[in-house]
């Protein structure tokens, strides 16, 4: 945990020191980068924050436990945009369910369908040998397909001039923090579309790091992504755990529809995602593949996202493109840490002596 | 004198690896520095090099104070060292390989540049292979002479070399303490670390024992034998071998019946070996003559192109697993690729292939409180160092490793044990420890299949010995009645 801090605050110290210049020399002051920190961490930033943070976490855990089985999964985004359609095929086909079932219903759809997607890539993996990461990023255009073809043909709303689905009903949505504290005149997360996705991911993290260092499937699933080879010395089916492993993984990326169809849009919009599953690989790597390292490098992600946003409202010159240049210095600066880390050591021990 | 050390410590988190050292090394000699797993010599060796430094003491290169930041720095300064696992990367050539990171000018073919250089080196040496070759077709024993050439081709005074035989069939030892002499007498200093007395008799001028961190003695080698250095080795007189049953063997427990494999390694040729409760049945053999296939195929991980594998007197059909939970004991042969994680703790080392029993799961959550009393005994019983569960695998000496790849596949109470190089890379008190162990398992009834490189082995632990050769059973000796002469001619398929 103590190299984990490390290397999160090192990395976003970097990352932040050339964002500033990248603002300087636009001819904006680099002062703005505060200000929108300071802006994304106040009552309402923070909803926002918190709200960006949440398809983060979904996406980073989903990567986080392919990577333990030693697979890389790089279709998280086709897998939370069949996860997502799911949630919708299941809320329009049960419009008149009550509450209490209706949403453990939605979350359970939108974890089956990417879980069915990332099953998908396993079985191809495990059986017939298909390279993981071929397999997932083209299964992430089949997705595509499939999700353009059902909105636009299954369940499009027919008065909305864009490409989106109907409304689902609203015994499917989840709260808001808003809505959760208002009758206590708590204002904190005041009309933000933060909802209670957030607390399902934050319950899932840790489901996920009790599977993973505390069951004996989490066991097999790390052992073969350890050495395959000792897996099968012990006994282990490296082809189930390979199966498992990316049905799970796929299973995480589609609670990313948890958020944004129950929790915030209550449609699915065409394209809404912009690029959560990739951006799933960065948080976590960031995070160590440890779920609660992900969650703090998802928060991180999220504040990003959210101050970029800020960035581009507040300067002229200064695109919200930035988050991405930011991003990629801190997915650039984890993975090279080791080496500059020991380049630091070197300088120094060299002046010591 | 070349190289001294003075008062040198180190200490890690868990241990004082090295506790005020000092020794010095004579120019143009043979030094041995041997002591058990973990007794500090790979560590006082690896400060010298530039691997690690140490806390406190000063050590002297040519009468110069010096403290090398690297391998580098200490590779500049004419000092290199042969690691236990080969830094060779098996695709590229020797040729490559050799020139690894002096490659200079990135417009001219390196390879095209300094052969001129290599020539002479290469060419005096008197090699069974080609500089063309590329590494993953050479032997083990290649490989281990081009990690030397390499060395040279730095012009390297000292060479450290780390376990140098642990890898090596009895031939390739021969040839290299050939090598070694012989570099000895163009003026190279040479310094051997290894737990193997008979080597250090054989090979060394002075020799150098550590225990727990400390120098115990520093003799020339010609003023010790066997008993008095093991003594100091291992710190009090070596007990007797547990005593052998002299029961005759049971039922048959495993019967090999003419099984052939067609893989892509040393495959098997109609097998057939048969092996009784309370028997040690030992497999010799040059390596690469079907063991891997051998042991895989009993453990259902290698598909039999014909004839079968019966286990108490039934064909085995069943996955690895049920054979695996179903009375076998597996030492694989290949500690680091088939037997550990050395990312994952100590006790879930301990619980790999066990994990699924009843005692370490309850629907499938993990018994921490069981793995850890599991691990303890373990330890405690094997006397592993570190004592700790949660110790991250890696951290342990290879021969820590190995005694708990040993206890945890005895701690089921197998009818048979497969046990595949059970002391590579293990010191005297481990071996010995191990060998009981077996031995004690025999005396009970177990059949226990052994395979190993070390004829010694193989002569004081077996009923019966069958010589494997070219994936079939070359010669079958009685205990008692094979020499290693014998044995050495069947092997190479003389008999």
């Amino acid at each position: 945990m103590k190299s984990l801090a490390f290397s999160l605050s090192f990395a976003c110290t970097l990352a932040l020191a050339v964002a500033a210049a990248i603002i300087w020399f636009s001819g904006e002051s680099p002062l703005a980068l505060w200000e929108a920190l300071r802006a994304s961490l106040s009552s309402e930033g923070l909803g926002y924050t918190l709200f960006y943070a949440t398809p983060f976490v979904f996406t980073g855990l989903s990567v986080a436990v392919s990577f333990h089985c030693g697979l890389f999964n790089i279709g998280a985004e086709g897998q939370l945009y069949m996860g997502t359609l799911a949630v919708i095929a299941t809320a329009t086909a049960l419009p008149h369910l009550p509450p209490g079932l209706a949403i453990p219903l939605g979350i359970l759809a939108a974890g089956l369908g990417g879980a069915s997607w990332g099953c998908l890539a396993g079985m191809l993996k495990a059986w017939r040998g298909s390279h993981e990461v071929i397999v997932t990023i083209l299964l992430n255009f089949v997705a595509y397909s499939i999700v353009d073809y059902s909105i636009l043909y299954l369940y499009r709303d027919p008065v909305s001039q864009s490409p989106e689905t109907l409304k689902i009903p609203g015994t499917f949505s989840l709260n808001t923090f808003d809505e959760l504290l208002s009758p206590f005149s708590v204002s904190l997360f005041r009309s933000t579309p933060a909802n209670l996705s957030l607390v399902l991911g934050i319950i899932v993290a840790l489901a996920v790091g009790f599977f993973l260092f505390r069951t004996r499937w989490g066991f097999e699933l790390r052992t073969v992504g350890a050495n395959a080879r000792v897996a099968r010395f012990a006994g282990m089916n490296s082809a189930l755990s390979t199966i498992l492993a990316l049905s799970l993984s796929g299973g995480l990326a589609g609670l990313v529809g948890v958020n944004e169809v129950m929790g915030h849009e209550h449609r699915f919009i065409q394209g809404f995602s912009p690029g959560y599953g990739f951006t799933g690989v960065a948080v976590a790597l960031l995070g160590r593949n440890h779920p609660v390292g992900v969650i703090c490098s998802a928060l991180l992600f999220g504040l990003l996202h959210n101050m970029s946003r800020e960035i581009e409202f507040a300067t002229t010159h200064v695109s919200k493109e930035l988050s991405l240049v930011i991003q990629a210095i801190i997915v650039l600066a984890v993975a090279t840490q080791p080496f500059l880390v020991s380049l630091l050591k070197r300088r120094s021990r060299g002046r010591a002596s | 004198m070349l190289i001294e050390f003075d008062k040198v410590t180190k200490r890690f988190p868990l241990t004082t690896a090295n506790d005020s050292v000092s020794f010095n090394i004579a120019l143009n000699s043979i030094h041995g520095v041997v002591g058990e797993n973990g007794a500090g010599k790979s560590t006082i060796m690896k400060i010298l090099y530039g691997m690690y430094s140490h806390d406190s003491g000063e050590i002297r290169f040519r009468g110069e104070r010096v403290q090398f930041s690297s391998p580098l720095d200490a590779i500049r300064r004419g000092i290199g060292m042969v690691h236990q696992h080969f830094m060779l990367i098996p695709r590229l050539t020797v040729w490559e390989n050799i020139l690894l990171g002096q490659e200079g000018s990135f417009w001219i073919s390196a390879t095209e540049r300094k052969t001129p250089q290599l020539k002479p080196i290469f060419e005096s040496s008197g090699l069974g292979f080609r500089l063309t070759d590329t590494v993953e077709s050479l032997s083990v024993g290649q490989r281990q002479q081009v990690e030397i050439l390499k060395l040279l081709y730095r012009e390297s005074q000292v060479l450290i070399l780390d376990e140098p035989t642990a890898v090596l069939t009895p031939q390739e030892t021969k040839d290299l303490f050939q090598r070694l002499r012989q570099l000895k007498a163009q003026g190279k200093t040479i310094v051997i670390i290894t737990h193997k007395i008979a080597e250090v008799l054989e090979l060394t001028d002075t020799v150098t024992v550590m225990r727990q961190g400390r120098v115990v003695a520093h003799a020339p080698t010609h003023t010790l034998d066997a008993e008095h250095l093991t003594e100091l080795i291992i710190g009090q007189a070596c007990p007797p071998p547990h005593p052998r049953a002299q029961e005759p063997p049971g039922q048959p427990i495993l019967e090999v019946q003419g099984i052939s494999t067609r893989s892509h390694r040393a495959p098997l040729n109609k097998l057939k070996l048969t092996v009784r409760a309370g028997e040690i049945l030992g497999i010799a053999g040059v390596s690469g003559n079907g063991q891997e296939d051998l042991v895989e195929s009993i453990i259902g991980l290698c598909p039999l192109s014909e004839g079968k594998v019966q286990f108490r007197g039934k064909t085995m059909t069943g996955s690895t697993y049920e054979r695996l939970t179903g009375g076998i004991a597996l030492i694989p042969p290949d500690r680091l690729d088939e037997a550990v994680v050395p990312t994952f703790s100590v006790e879930f080392n301990a619980i790999l292939g066990l994990h699924r029993g009843a005692r370490f799961q309850k629907c499938g959550i993990l018994q921490r409180t069981a793995i850890t009393k599991h691990t303890e005994t373990l330890i405690s019983d094997f006397s592993v160092s570190p004592p700790s569960p949660v110790a991250t695998l890696g951290t342990l000496s290879g021969g820590n490793q190995q005694k708990l790849v040993v206890g945890r596949a005895l701690a089921s109470n197998p009818a048979l044990i497969i046990a595949a190089y059970p002391t590579r890379g293990v010191d005297i008190g481990a071996t010995r420890r191990i060998h009981d162990e077996l031995v004690k398992r025999r005396n009970s009834g177990a059949a226990i299949l052994l395979i190993s490189s070390e004829l010694d082995e193989i002569m004081a632990l077996s009923d019966n010995i069958a010589v494997l050769f070219d994936g079939y059973c070359a010669a079958l000796f009685p205990r008692g009645q094979a020499t290693e002469l014998a044995l050495g001619r069947a092997m190479v398929g003389a008999a």
